[in-house]
């Protein structure tokens, strides 16, 4: 079921009174089966392998927090591990292997023939499966204990407002806050419709409109034509559309959480504000960013064992992030793009002894390191929106090629104005939103002018909502 | 924080408050888009011609019923070809004008053309026959305008055709399949068809891609991603709306009345080979989906005027209007029909 499809509309306001009347096991009993129902809206198959991964991982858990044998414990971590990123291969991975070792054995000069299997992904598998693994690896460190209650762990993982698209959450986070009934203020309720209707707003008005101009650009039929100030302009374009279609996920996400008096992780804190590389991740998708640093960096060493090392503990978890979203050269290319860059900001900051707080408050000479940075991200866009990786490498020579730097091929000049003052609009909003300046604005606490602003959102959803919705990118990771 | 949001108890009485400041914020939005779309129409003469009773300008109900003292009536129904930016007749005031010089009896001729209108439009257009028993109808739109956006959305930004869509009685005579291909039923499309802020939306988005599938038409582009590059031929899905206008049109206006459908008169020197064919084309489908029985006829008036009586390629001088209505005149004069006009007289 998607977030802004007319089914949800009906489907939450049921849940949420529902909600109202419920507490303790039947409650848990009642979201888990709603989750079942949104996850399963469009493929009830695929609700089975939620169940696998919650039955393997509640039995894990369970058997890991009853031994004290360290040797048991890891086979037990092992074995979800395994079992986890297993389902993940299958579903995600197969298809790439398969053509891999056909690829492999015919520079051989062996034929295999392979055939390729068919799967298609179910969504949200990678947003999950790395959830659960979470939970395992938690109680394998003694960082939380197991849960006994099984109702409880299957909504963890099967929560219905982060499940397809994030953020994810960690078990010790989430699951103490399913366990019993959150209490729940006019506050939370009010936050709580609002950050959806916002969310909204970002995905229907800004993601899809910016994805007009953006699908124009890098439409692979328009690759002959397309000129150096168009794909730039498309790609800066499209790390907004990016950035509002997902984090619209997160906020519509974290809403909904709120309004049972759950609160979630935030997954973006105006990345494109941030003046290093380094700093964007930890402002972009912060959930799968600290989940990569915590489960994967530091057990490689982190920061521990020297330079050389940190900067390739770096550039591994961000070559296996780039494979998180898919078995495809250009996913692994955009990861390895951004390892590299945050490698060697680390190597500079050590020559130049300077680090980096992005805590520290925004000065005006920031804004170079901001540009920078997001000149530095777009790059990486390219990969990540390209049709392939040759269309990707295609697009980055035209930079370079002097005869595509003639203004207009593919949008005509109503298209370009449009684009541009769109962009314009999203960068003065995304400093005004990142820089605090509407404070004032977002303190208001009677009720009457929040229904008001909520007005507003439907009616400028109304008029400006694009006529194409696209899906929400991150749904097919 | 001294604020009711922080009360639990005050729960539902923020949530009411909120929402009473929701509504009336809404309404007053909502009032505003409707100043700002109807505001957006500048026809000058649709409200002033009594015999051009156009669906422009939003929901203007001053179509009258069928006049007693009519004896003949006529409809025509085109694209903006049936109509003219100044003030002078249309060819439908001139074939009235005609008919009742040249007869005893009262003709009336109105004029429902509508700017732009597609396949989709004229379908549900031709249920507002159930309030008028028509002796006549003159279906003539572009060929071209006819399949273009076939599976689009029904424009509103220009009309408000599909109200008709969502009343009760007109939308009894849609056909089933209509009614689903065009999710008719979906409430969001009811929005979007029936408030202010949808017909704003609908008046800027809509016209934006029009123009930009016109543009990729003329570049001959082929997209794998962007899905409102509709290509503006002949398919199954635009022949459908023929039969649909076929099957459909004698249950709305009567077993009686007569049908010509057909294509306008065109400016052929200003349209390329591919346009050409695309209005070409129409005849051979209304041929190819005319129905044996019935007063159904097809009628060709592509190269019917002079292209010298056109000020662009689809749009007539005051003597191309008078010139098709002459044609139109000639033509009505070898149909049974009049005979039966003449013979109540």
């Amino acid at each position: 079921m998607l977030f802004n499809s007319l089914e949800f509309v009906i489907f939450l306001p049921i849940v949420l009174i529902v909600f109202a009347f419920l507490s303790g096991k039947p409650l848990r009993i009642f979201l888990l089966i709603a989750s079942y129902v949104f996850y399963g809206w469009a493929n009830p198959f695929y609700i089975l392998l939620l169940v696998l991964s919650t039955v393997l991982d509640y039995n894990i858990g369970l058997r890991m927090s009853r031994t004290e044998d360290e040797d048991r414990r890891k086979k037990l971590l092992l074995a979800s591990v395994v079992g986890n990123l297993g389902i993940l291969t299958l579903f995600k991975y197969s298809g790439f292997i398969v053509t891999s070792v056909n690829d492999i054995a015919g520079l051989a000069g062996v034929e295999l023939g392979l055939i390729p299997p068919t799967i298609i992904l179910p969504v949200g598998i990678s947003f999950y499966t790395f959830q659960t693994l979470s939970y395992t690896i938690d109680i394998y460190r003694r960082k939380m204990e197991a849960t006994d209650q099984l109702s409880a762990f299957a909504l963890f993982v099967a929560f219905f407002p982060q499940l397809v698209a994030g953020p994810i959450e960690r078990a010790r986070d989430l699951l103490p806050q399913l366990m019993t009934k959150q209490p729940r203020t006019a506050d939370d309720m009010m936050y709580g419709l609002t950050r959806i209707l916002w969310g909204l707003t970002k995905k229907v008005v800004f993601a899809d409109n910016i994805a007009i101009y953006v699908n124009l650009i890098y439409d692979v039929g328009a690759l002959d034509k397309v000129t150096a100030p168009e794909i730039i302009l498309g790609t800066w374009l499209f790390a907004f559309q990016i950035y509002f279609d997902f984090s619209a996920y997160s906020d519509i996400a974290i809403g909904i959480a709120r309004m049972m008096g759950i609160t979630l992780n935030e997954n973006f804190r105006h990345p494109y504000l941030s003046r290093t590389v380094a700093e964007f991740w930890r402002r972009w998708h912060i959930s799968l960013s600290t989940w990569l640093r915590d489960y994967l960096y530091i057990p490689l060493g982190g920061s521990r064992l020297g330079l050389a090392r940190t900067i390739l503990n770096v550039i591994i978890v961000f070559f296996l992030g780039g494979l998180w979203h898919g078995a495809d050269a250009k996913f692994i290319v955009w990861g390895l793009w951004i390892g590299i860059a945050i490698g060697l900001y680390n190597l500079l900051s050590t020559s130049v002894n300077y680090k980096n707080d992005y805590e520290r408050p925004f000065v005006w000479r920031d804004i170079f390191g901001i540009i920078f940075t997001f000149q530095v991200i777009a790059i990486s866009w390219v990969f990540f929106r390209a049709h392939s990786f040759d269309v990707a490498v295609t697009m980055l020579q035209h930079l370079f090629a002097p005869e595509r730097w003639i203004p207009i091929e593919v949008l005509n000049p109503d298209e370009l104005s449009a684009a541009v003052l769109m962009f314009l609009f999203v960068v003065v909003m995304h400093f005004v939103r990142g820089l605090g300046w509407d404070n004032r604005l977002l303190k208001i606490h009677r009720p009457e002018l929040i229904g008001v602003f909520w007005a507003v959102l439907i009616a400028i959803m109304i008029i400006f909502h694009a006529d194409f919705t696209e899906q929400f990118i991150y749904f097919q990771f | 924080m001294n604020s009711p949001l922080n009360k639990p108890s005050s729960m539902i009485m923020v949530m009411v408050r909120a929402l009473i400041g929701f509504i009336i914020a809404f309404v007053l939005i909502e009032v505003a888009s409707g100043i700002l779309f109807y505001s957006a129409f500048q026809h000058g003469n649709s409200y002033d011609d009594p015999t051009n009773p156009l669906f422009a300008r939003g929901w203007v109900e001053y179509t009258k019923p069928r006049d007693e003292e009519d004896d003949f009536l006529i409809i025509v129904i085109a694209n903006s070809q049936g109509r003219r930016p100044d003030e002078g007749p249309y060819y439908s005031q001139y074939l009235e004008q005609l008919l009742n010089e040249n007869s005893d009896k009262t003709y009336r001729v109105l004029n429902w053309s509508m700017d732009g209108a597609r396949a989709a439009e004229y379908v549900i257009i031709l249920t507002r026959l159930i309030d008028y028993d028509p002796d006549l109808v003159i279906l003539s739109p572009s060929g071209e305008n006819f399949v273009v956006h076939y599976s689009n959305p029904i424009q509103t930004y220009n009309n408000d055709i599909t109200r008709l869509a969502n009343r009760l009685p007109y939308r009894n005579y849609l056909p089933e399949e209509f009614l689903q291909r065009h999710s008719i039923y979906d409430p969001l499309w009811m929005i979007l068809h029936n408030t202010n802020l949808g017909r704003l939306h609908q008046y800027i988005y809509d016209g934006r891609d029009w123009s930009r599938n016109q543009r990729n038409q003329r570049e001959g582009r082929v997209d794998n991603d962007v899905k409102f590059y509709q290509r503006q031929h002949w398919t199954e899905d635009s022949e459908r709306y023929v039969q649909e206008i076929f099957s459909m049109f004698p249950v709305v206006a009567g077993e009686d009345a007569t049908l010509l459908f057909g294509e306008m008169p065109l400016n052929y020197d200003a349209y390329n080979e591919r346009r050409m064919y695309a209005n070409e084309k129409f005849i051979e489908v209304l041929e190819k989906y005319k129905p044996e029985q019935g007063n159904l006829y097809v009628f060709d008036a592509v190269r019917a005027i002079d292209p010298t009586l056109f000020y662009d390629g689809e749009h007539y001088y005051d003597e191309g209007h008078l010139a098709y209505a002459t044609y139109l005149y000639d033509l009505i004069q070898t149909l049974p029909i009049l005979e039966n006009a003449e013979g109540d007289a």
